[in-house]
């Protein structure tokens, strides 16, 4: 296929095209669009879905039809009706998408490691749980369970705010997760002092608990804000398909790369011209993308320091006051911590980010060359 | 009276009906029922049912382009919706014969 038609045919986020909706149509949109995001539905399919319905207004606004032809009277039943089928594998995607299911098994994780070595060894559930480690692992359990549970009931609440209010901010919902996630904190403090000695589990000390516990869930409401109401790429999504041949993810993503590369460009000389300052030219563009590919590099190393820094001080805490086997447990739990959630929003951006400036570099042409889109399938098999 | 059943248990043949008659796509698909008398019907009723005659294999989709712009899914009948919409089509001819018989006799 050539670049042209591949250009014509490439598929731009439904986003793209939300200026070309009039304001009736467009209010409508944003209203699916903002239920959409609301929903158990992993970001692809819901890009799917507002991807039709985009292309189906479009349609019905070229044939002058009012909107409610294609809605109906009642918007809230027709995002019921138009997202009620939604794959059982979009689903799953969508729960391990979502931050919070991922908080779900870190819990369970940390319920194995610290009830199981006493109960292998014939003491009861309930003494396990009146136990003095009880502190460790309930503050963090009930903390994730109780923001966990408190999140989910936010969101259906929102939900539903958003067909009753005339504008719907996503802010909003961050705002509630904010509130669920303090309430969540808040309830650390109800934790009883117990005296903690129970084999195989770390020896954290009562300080520093509660501090890494508001750490780790100040982190999983960013993570679980940016899922839920951002517009971020889709992680898990699979590669489209153009004509015959099924792109990979990663050659998706690159290929979006391009038209996010030209949009910055001409966004942002418009920007320039309106505060009367000289546009830049397309070489002084990719120079400044090439600056702007490093910088970002070295803020991922800077966070990722301060990160390590802030573990580091954990870990020495627990290493001072613990068997060795007991800080690696704490250790691996830390790693896996940060990676599961650091990994999608922003060390693997960077790394496409990377591979995309390489690419520039290696071919000596860039994205505003029609045949890039080639170098990106040549090098992306 | 509340014609929702009546039009749950015909959907599905005439949307398959008409997918039936060449590759089509949703808006077009709506177009043709609100033109033969399926005035209220939506896009919210017609994109369930679409997504339930793909998972029966009675259709086939393709994500094609839209001259508009966005992505948009066009679809054709199976070898199996073909010989699905000829039994739908028999059985509601035999039901509607019946029915009409029985109602004709009401007065």
């Amino acid at each position: 296929m050539k670049n042209k038609e591949k250009k014509e045919f490439k598929t731009g986020y439904y986003f793209d095209y939300k200026e070309k909706l009039t304001d009736e149509y467009r209010t409508t949109f944003d209203k699916v669009e903002d239920y959409c995001k609301m929903q158990l539905i992993d970001s692809a399919e819901c890009n799917d879905s507002m991807s039709y319905l985009m292309d189906i207004f479009l349609q019905a606004q070229e044939d002058g039809l009012p909107v409610q032809k294609i809605t109906g009277g009642n918007i809230e039943e027709f995002c019921k009706c138009y997202l009620s089928d939604i794959s059982t594998k979009g689903r799953v995607r969508a729960f391990f998408e979502n931050g919070r299911a991922i908080a779900w098994i870190l819990l369970l994780i940390s319920v194995i490691f610290y009830i199981l070595p006493p109960l292998t060894q014939g003491k009861s559930a309930w003494d396990v749980l009146s136990s003095a480690r009880s502190d460790v692992f309930c503050g963090m359990a009930l903390g994730l369970v109780f923001g966990s549970l408190l999140d989910v009931i936010a969101h259906a609440i929102v939900r539903q705010m958003i067909f009753k209010m005339k504008k719907y901010r996503r802010v909003y919902s961050m705002l509630v997760s904010l509130l669920v996630y303090a309430v969540g904190i808040v309830s650390l403090n109800l934790i009883p002092d117990f005296e903690i000695d129970l084999p195989g589990v770390p020896d954290i000390p009562l300080g520093i608990t509660p501090l890494f516990c508001v750490v780790w869930l100040v982190i999983a409401q960013l993570v679980i804000g940016f899922l839920n109401v951002g517009d971020g790429k889709p992680f898990f999504a699979k590669g489209e398909k153009l004509g015959e041949q099924q792109l990979s993810f990663r050659a998706t993503v690159l290929h979006d790369m391009v038209e996010e590369g030209r949009k910055m460009f001409e966004k942002g000389n418009q920007k320039r011209e309106k505060k009367g300052k000289p546009v830049l030219t397309q070489e002084e563009f990719l120079e400044k993308y090439r600056k702007d590919t490093k910088k970002q590099d070295l803020v991922l190393w800077l966070t990722g320091g301060i990160c390590a820094l802030i573990y580091l001080g954990f870990i020495i805490q627990v290493a001072m006051t613990s068997t060795p086997m007991d800080t690696v447990i704490f250790t691996v739990i830390l790693i896996a911590v940060y990676f599961i959630f650091m990994y999608p929003l922003s060390i693997y951006p960077n790394k496409v980010r990377r591979q995309f400036q390489q690419l520039m570099d290696e071919s000596g042409k860039s994205f505003f060359d029609e045949d890039f889109y080639d170098v990106i399938d040549e090098k992306v098999k | 009276m509340d014609d929702t059943q009546l039009l749950k248990g015909v959907l599905e043949g005439c949307v398959l009906s008409i997918i039936s008659r060449g590759e089509t796509y949703g808006y077009e698909i709506l177009s043709v029922l609100n033109e033969n008398g399926f005035d209220n019907l939506i896009e919210g009723t017609l994109y369930p049912v679409l997504t339930r005659l793909q998972k029966k294999n009675l259709i086939a989709c393709r994500v094609g382009k839209s001259p508009l712009g966005p992505s948009r899914k066009y679809f054709s009948i199976t070898p199996e919706g073909e010989q699905y919409l000829a039994e739908f089509t028999e059985n509601y001819r035999k039901v509607t014969e019946a029915a009409m018989k029985i109602l004709s006799k009401r007065e």
